[in-house]
C-alpha cells in the first residue's frame, strides 16, 4: 500500500536521479555510459508496469494519487495521479526512452546524450501525472529544456535554427497557458475565498461564459490553453516548428518527440482544456474542427510533396494528430478512445518510422528519397521491418493504426458524416504518400553506385526494433486489455464533460 | 545617544569599516591586499548582524523622522550587504591582479553600500537626496576605477555626466515640493496628498514628475536607460552586476516609499506614465537586447527589461493589492540579483580567459563551446539563462509568476500580456548565449587559467539560490509579506 502511494514519484525521480547519476560517473567508466542509461530506464519500465497491476480499471477516479503541501501560501502542492488516460501515456513514454537509448549512435558527449534523455523522461512523466496546474506548467516547461539541448548539440546541419524556432514556439504557448493558470487561481480565490492550483478545485470553478461576446473570460481562457496545446500537437497553422525540428534532430529526439511530446498536446485537450471550459469548447468547436480537418488534409497534401524521408513523416505526423484531435473533439466514447489508442498507435509506429530512417541515415548519410531505391536487394531484414510499421502507420487492418483511425472516423460519423468524409480523406492520401514512397525506397531497380554495399540490420537494432512490432500487432489484433483499461475515464469524459468532476479513489479493503 | 547609535549601527559600521581600510591601505601602500579584502568582509558581516539585530524591533522613525528602521529598511540593507558582498568576491581576482587599486575599490564599495542601506531607510526628501549622491558619486568612480582601459574611464565620464543632470532634476523637484508642502518628510507629503486631494497645485505635480525622472533614471527605466549600456559595458564586470542589482533595487525602495506609499492616494492620476514605463522599458530593452553581439551590452539591455518586468507590479499596486505587489517586487528583486550576479561571474572569469593586452572580450562569439569545456560552470549559465527566460524550477520563473500575478489579481490582464510576450522575445537572445556555450565549434584552446575560488564561490551561491529560491520560494515569500504588510 506504501509502495503504491509512492509509486507515481518514483516514476518522476527515478530517471532525474539517473541522469544525475550518470553525470558525477568517473572518466574511467566512460564507455559504460549507454549501458548504465540502458540499465536505470529498464528498471524504470519495469517499475512503470507495476502501476498496470495497482489500477483498478474499473474506476475512473484517479488512482494512485500522492499529494504533499509545497507552496501553502498559493495553496500549491505536488499532486500526482492517473487515470485510464495518463496510465497508457506514462508506459508509453518508459516504454520508448530505454530503446531510444538503446538505438543511439551518437558518437560525441554520450554522457550528456543520456542525461539529457533521462531528465526529458522525468519531465513527460511529470506532465502526464500532474494534477495540479503550477506542478503541471513546471514539468510542461521544463521538458523544453533538455529537447532543447538534444536537437541543438546532437542535431544536423540547421540545428541552431531548428531548436530555437522549437523552444520559442513552445514557450510561447505555455506562456499564455501560464496566464489564464494565473486567472484561474485568482478567479478561486474570489469564488472561494482560498487560494488553490488543485485541477480538481478548478473543476468545480463556475468560469464566467457568456455566448454573446467574443472576449468572455471562459473562452479567452480556453483559447490560452488550446493555444498552449495547438501548438503542441501541432495543429496548423502552428505546425512549422515540427518539420524543421524533426530534420534538424538526432534519431533519438525524433522518436520521443513524434512518439511522446506531440502527445501532450491532445492530452492537454483531455485532461484541461475540454473538461475546464466546456461552454467555450462547444463555442469553439467550429474552428477547433476546421483546424483539425485542416491539418489532416494540409498535412496529408504536404507529405506528398516531400523528397526528404524525415519531412515526409513529419508531414504526416502533422496528418495523423489531426486526426487523433477531431477524434478527441467529437466527444463521444469512440471518437475518445480512438483517439487515445492512436495516440498510442501514433507514438510507436511513427517513433519505429523514425528509427528506421536513422539506421539509413546512419549507412548512407542521406535522408532524400531519390538518392535510395532497391533496398530490398541489399536489406532485406530492414525491407521487412520498414514495410511492417509503414503498413501500422497507414492503418492497414490487423495493425494497430487501423484500430484507432477506424474508431476515431465511426465517432466523427456519428457526430457528423461529413466530419468522417473529410477525416478519411487522411487514410486514403496517407496510404498513397506511404505506399510510394516505400515503392521508391525498397522496391525497383538499385540505380545508386553507394545502395549496392549498404549492411543489413545487425542484431543492435533489430532488437530495438522487435518490441515494437511485437506491440503493433498485439494492439492491432487484441487490443482490448488496451481498450479495459481506459474505458471507464473515457466513457466518463463523454458523458460528463460539461460536468466534470474528478474524485480520488479509495482502494476496497 | 546610544540607543540611536545602536540603531543606527548597519550603516556606521560600514562607514567605519571604510574608512579604516582607505587609510590601512594608504599607511601600508605595499602591505598585502588580501588583509584590505578580509576586513572589508569582516565590516560586511558586522553590518549583517546588527542588522539582524535590529530585526527584532518593530518600526521606528529616527533623527527627526529622517529615516525609519523597519523590516523594510533593513530587508534592503541585507540585500545590499548580500550583493556588496558577492561583488568583493567576484572584484577580488581583479584586487588580487592589481587591475584595481584595492584599499580604494574596497573604501568606494563600502561607501557605496552604506549610501544604498541609507537610501531604502530614508524617509525624508534631503536624506534621499544625499544618500543617492553618496550611492551615486561612489558608483562614478568605481565605473572608472580600471584605470588602464579606455572604456572604464569613457563609461565612467558618461555616466558621471548624465547621472549630475539627473540629479539636478531630483534636486529641483524636491525644492519643489517643499516650496509646495513646507516639508521635506515623507509623511508630510502624504498628508498633503490625501487631505487636499482636488486642488493639488500644479507645482506640486511637477515637482512629483521631477523627482520621478530622478529616480528612474537610476532604474535605468525607459526613456531614461541611454547611459546604460555603455556604462555597463564599460565598467569592471563585478561592478557592472553591482550596479545592475544593488543600485537597482535600492532605487526601487526609494521608489516604493515615495511613490507607492506616501503617494498611494495620487496614484490614480499617473498610472498612465507608469504604464508606458512598463511596457515602454520591458519592450525597448527586450529588443535592443535581440541585436547586441556584446554579451556585456546584452545584459545591460536585459537588466532594463527586468526593470520593466518590475514595473508591472508598480502599476498594479493599489490600496488593496499592495502587499501583494510590493512583496512581488522584493521577492523579484532577489531572485534578479541573484541570477544577474551568477552570470555576470561567469563572464568575470570568461573574459579574463580571452582578453589580451588589457582589452576585454565580451563577444558573444567568443563563447564559443565554452560550456562542453567547463561542464560546471555551464551548468550555472544553464540555470541562469532559463532564470532570466522565466523557465521553471528557477527563481526568475517564481519572480515572474508572483508579478504576473499581481498584474492578474489588479485586472491589468493586457499588461500581464505584453509581459508575457516580451518574456518569449527574450528567450531568444538568452538562448542565443547557451547556443554559443554548446552548439558552436570551440576555437583553438589557449593555455587556460583556473577558475578563482572566490568567483567560483559566487556562481555557486548564486545557482544554488536561483534552484533552491525556484523550488521553496514560501519561506522567503512569507517573510517577505511579513515585511511589507506594516507599510501602509
Amino acid at each position: 500500500m506504501s509502495f503504491e502511494n509512492h509509486l507515481l514519484t518514483f516514476l518522476i525521480f527515478f530517471p532525474l536521479a539517473s541522469a544525475l547519476f550518470i553525470f558525477v560517473l568517473p572518466k574511467s567508466l566512460e564507455s559504460k555510459v549507454p549501458l548504465f542509461a540502458l540499465g536505470l530506464s529498464l528498471i524504470e519500465f519495469i517499475v512503470s508496469l507495476l502501476t498496470l497491476r495497482s489500477f483498478d480499471a474499473s474506476s475512473h477516479l484517479l488512482q494512485l494519487v500522492q499529494r504533499i503541501p509545497w507552496i501553502p501560501s498559493l495553496g500549491i502542492s505536488f499532486f500526482i495521479g492517473i487515470d485510464g488516460i495518463s496510465l497508457w501515456l506514462i508506459l508509453l513514454t518508459t516504454f520508448l526512452t530505454p530503446i531510444v537509448i538503446f538505438s543511439s549512435t551518437i558518437q560525441h558527449h554520450i554522457k550528456s546524450y543520456m542525461a539529457c534523455f533521462l531528465i526529458l523522461e522525468t519531465a513527460m512523466i511529470g506532465t502526464f501525472v500532474s494534477l495540479d496546474l503550477f506542478l503541471f506548467y513546471i514539468f510542461w516547461e521544463l521538458m523544453l529544456v533538455p529537447m532543447y539541448f538534444i536537437i541543438g548539440v546532437w542535431g544536423s546541419q540547421n540545428r541552431i535554427y531548428a531548436t530555437l524556432k522549437f523552444f520559442i514556439y513552445t514557450l510561447a504557448g505555455g506562456v499564455c497557458m501560464l496566464l489564464a493558470i494565473l486567472f484561474l487561481i485568482y478567479l478561486h480565490y474570489d469564488q472561494f475565498g482560498t487560494f488553490s492550483t488543485s485541477l480538481l478545485d478548478f473543476y468545480s470553478l463556475s468560469i464566467p461564459f457568456d455566448s454573446h461576446k467574443i472576449l468572455n473570460p471562459q473562452t479567452l481562457l480556453f483559447l490560452a490553453f488550446a493555444l498552449a496545446f495547438l501548438i503542441k500537437i501541432p495543429a496548423v497553422p502552428f505546425h512549422t516548428w515540427l518539420p524543421d525540428a524533426h530534420v534538424e534532430a538526432p534519431t533519438g529526439g525524433s522518436v520521443i518527440l513524434a512518439g511522446v511530446l506531440l502527445k501532450m498536446g491532445t492530452y492537454g485537450f483531455l485532461r484541461f482544456a475540454i473538461p475546464l471550459f466546456p461552454q467555450a469548447l462547444s463555442y469553439c468547436m467550429p474552428l477547433l474542427i476546421t483546424l483539425s480537418l485542416g491539418g489532416i488534409i494540409y498535412g496529408a497534401f504536404l507529405a506528398l510533396a516531400q523528397k526528404d524521408l524525415k519531412k515526409l513523416i513529419a508531414y504526416s505526423s502533422i496528418s495523423h494528430m489531426g486526426l487523433i484531435l477531431l477524434g478527441l473533439l467529437v466527444l463521444n466514447s469512440y471518437g475518445l478512445s480512438g483517439s487515445v489508442f492512436q495516440m498510442l498507435s501514433h507514438g510507436l509506429s511513427t517513433g519505429a518510422l523514425f528509427l528506421m530512417v536513422g539506421m539509413i541515415y546512419d549507412r548512407r548519410h542521406t535522408k532524400e528519397i531519390a538518392l535510395l531505391g532497391g533496398l530490398t536487394k541489399t536489406m532485406p531484414i530492414f525491407a521487412t521491418f520498414f514495410l511492417i510499421i509503414t503498413l501500422a502507420s497507414i492503418a492497414l487492418p490487423s495493425t494497430n493504426g487501423f484500430i484507432g483511425e477506424f474508431l476515431i472516423l465511426m465517432g466523427a460519423f456519428e457526430k457528423n458524416p461529413s466530419y468522417a468524409v473529410l477525416g478519411g480523406t487522411s487514410v486514403v492520401l496517407g496510404a498513397y504518400y506511404m505506399l510510394s514512397m516505400i515503392q521508391k525506397v525498397l522496391f525497383g531497380p538499385l540505380r545508386h553506385e553507394e545502395n549496392k554495399t549498404l549492411k543489413d540490420l545487425c542484431w543492435k537494432e533489430m532488437v530495438s526494433l522487435i518490441p515494437i512490432v511485437f506491440l503493433i500487432f498485439w494492439m492491432g489484433l487484441y487490443p482490448k486489455p488496451f481498450f479495459q483499461k481506459m474505458e471507464k475515464s473515457l466513457d466518463y469524459l463523454a458523458s460528463h464533460y460539461e460536468h466534470y468532476d474528478l474524485g480520488i479513489y479509495e482502494k476496497k479493503q | 545617544m546610544t540607543a540611536q547609535i545602536f540603531n543606527l549601527s548597519p550603516i556606521l559600521i560600514l562607514i567605519v569599516t571604510a574608512l579604516f581600510v582607505l587609510l590601512l591601505d594608504a599607511l601600508f601602500p605595499r602591505g598585502d591586499k588580501k588583509l584590505v579584502f578580509t576586513l572589508s568582509l569582516l565590516g560586511l558581516l558586522g553590518s549583517t548582524v546588527a542588522s539582524f539585530q535590529l530585526w527584532q524591533l518593530d518600526g521606528l522613525s529616527l533623527l527627526s523622522e529622517a529615516i525609519r528602521v523597519d523590516h523594510f529598511s533593513l530587508f534592503f540593507t541585507l540585500l545590499s550587504l548580500a550583493i556588496t558582498f558577492l561583488t568583493f568576491l567576484s572584484a577580488f581576482p581583479l584586487m588580487k591582479e592589481n587591475k584595481v587599486p584595492a584599499g580604494e575599490f574596497s573604501f568606494f564599495l563600502l561607501s557605496c553600500c552604506a549610501g544604498m542601506s541609507l537610501m531604502a531607510w530614508s524617509t525624508d526628501l534631503i536624506t534621499l537626496f544625499l544618500s543617492l549622491e553618496i550611492m551615486s558619486v561612489t558608483a562614478y568612480i568605481l565605473t572608472g576605477i580600471e584605470r588602464e582601459r579606455l572604456t572604464s574611464s569613457e563609461g565612467a565620464l558618461k555616466y558621471f555626466l548624465l547621472g549630475a543632470f539627473s540629479t539636478g532634476f531630483l534636486l529641483y523637484g524636491i525644492a519643489l515640493l517643499y516650496a509646495t508642502v513646507g516639508s521635506t518628510q515623507f509623511s508630510a507629503l502624504a498628508n498633503y496628498a490625501m487631505t487636499s486631494k482636488h486642488s493639488l497645485p500644479p507645482l506640486f505635480y511637477t515637482g512629483v514628475g521631477l523627482l520621478t525622472v530622478g529616480l528612474a533614471f537610476k532604474i535605468a527605466v525607459v526613456p531614461f536607460h541611454m547611459w546604460v549600456p555603455d556604462v555597463y559595458e564599460g565598467a569592471p564586470t563585478p561592478i557592472t552586476a553591482f550596479m545592475a542589482t544593488g543600485i537597482k533595487a535600492v532605487s526601487f525602495a526609494a521608489f516604493i516609499r515615495i511613490f507607492l506609499i506616501a503617494l498611494l492616494s495620487l496614484k490614480a492620476n499617473w498610472t498612465m506614465i507608469l504604464l508606458c514605463f512598463a511596457v515602454g522599458t520591458m519592450t525597448v530593452g527586450n529588443l535592443a537586447a535581440l541585436v547586441q553581439t556584446n554579451i556585456k551590452r546584452m545584459l545591460a539591455y536585459s537588466s532594463i527589461a527586468h526593470a520593466g518586468y518590475i514595473f508591472i507590479a508598480v502599476c498594479a499596486t493599489t490600496h488593496q493589492s499592495f502587499e501583494l505587489s510590493t512583496s512581488a517586487i522584493l521577492f523579484y528583486l532577489i531572485a534578479y540579483g541573484l541570477m544577474t550576479l551568477g552570470a555576470f561571474a561567469i563572464v568575470t572569469y570568461a573574459s579574463s580567459l580571452y582578453s589580451k593586452h588589457g582589452q576585454e572580450k565580451n563577444m558573444i562569439s567568443d563563447y564559443a563551446g565554452f560550456g562542453l569545456r567547463f561542464p560546471l560552470l555551464g551548468g550555472a549559465m544553464i540555470i541562469f539563462m532559463l532564470s532570466f527566460i522565466g523557465v521553471p524550477p528557477t527563481a526568475g520563473f517564481m519572480g515572474k509568476f508572483y508579478l504576473f500575478g499581481s498584474a492578474i489579481k489588479s485586472h491589468l490582464f493586457w499588461l500581464a500580456m505584453v509581459g508575457i510576450l516580451n518574456s518569449v522575445i527574450s528567450s531568444y537572445y538568452y538562448l542565443r548565449i547557451l547556443v554559443a556555450f554548446y552548439m558552436n565549434k570551440p576555437k583553438e584552446t589557449e593555455a587556460l587559467t583556473p577558475l578563482p575560488l572566490s568567483l567560483g564561490v559566487v556562481i555557486f551561491i548564486a545557482a544554488l539560490g536561483t534552484i533552491l529560491i525556484g523550488l521553496f520560494p514560501s519561506k522567503i515569500f512569507a517573510i517577505i509579506l511579513k515585511t511589507v504588510t506594516p507599510l501602509l
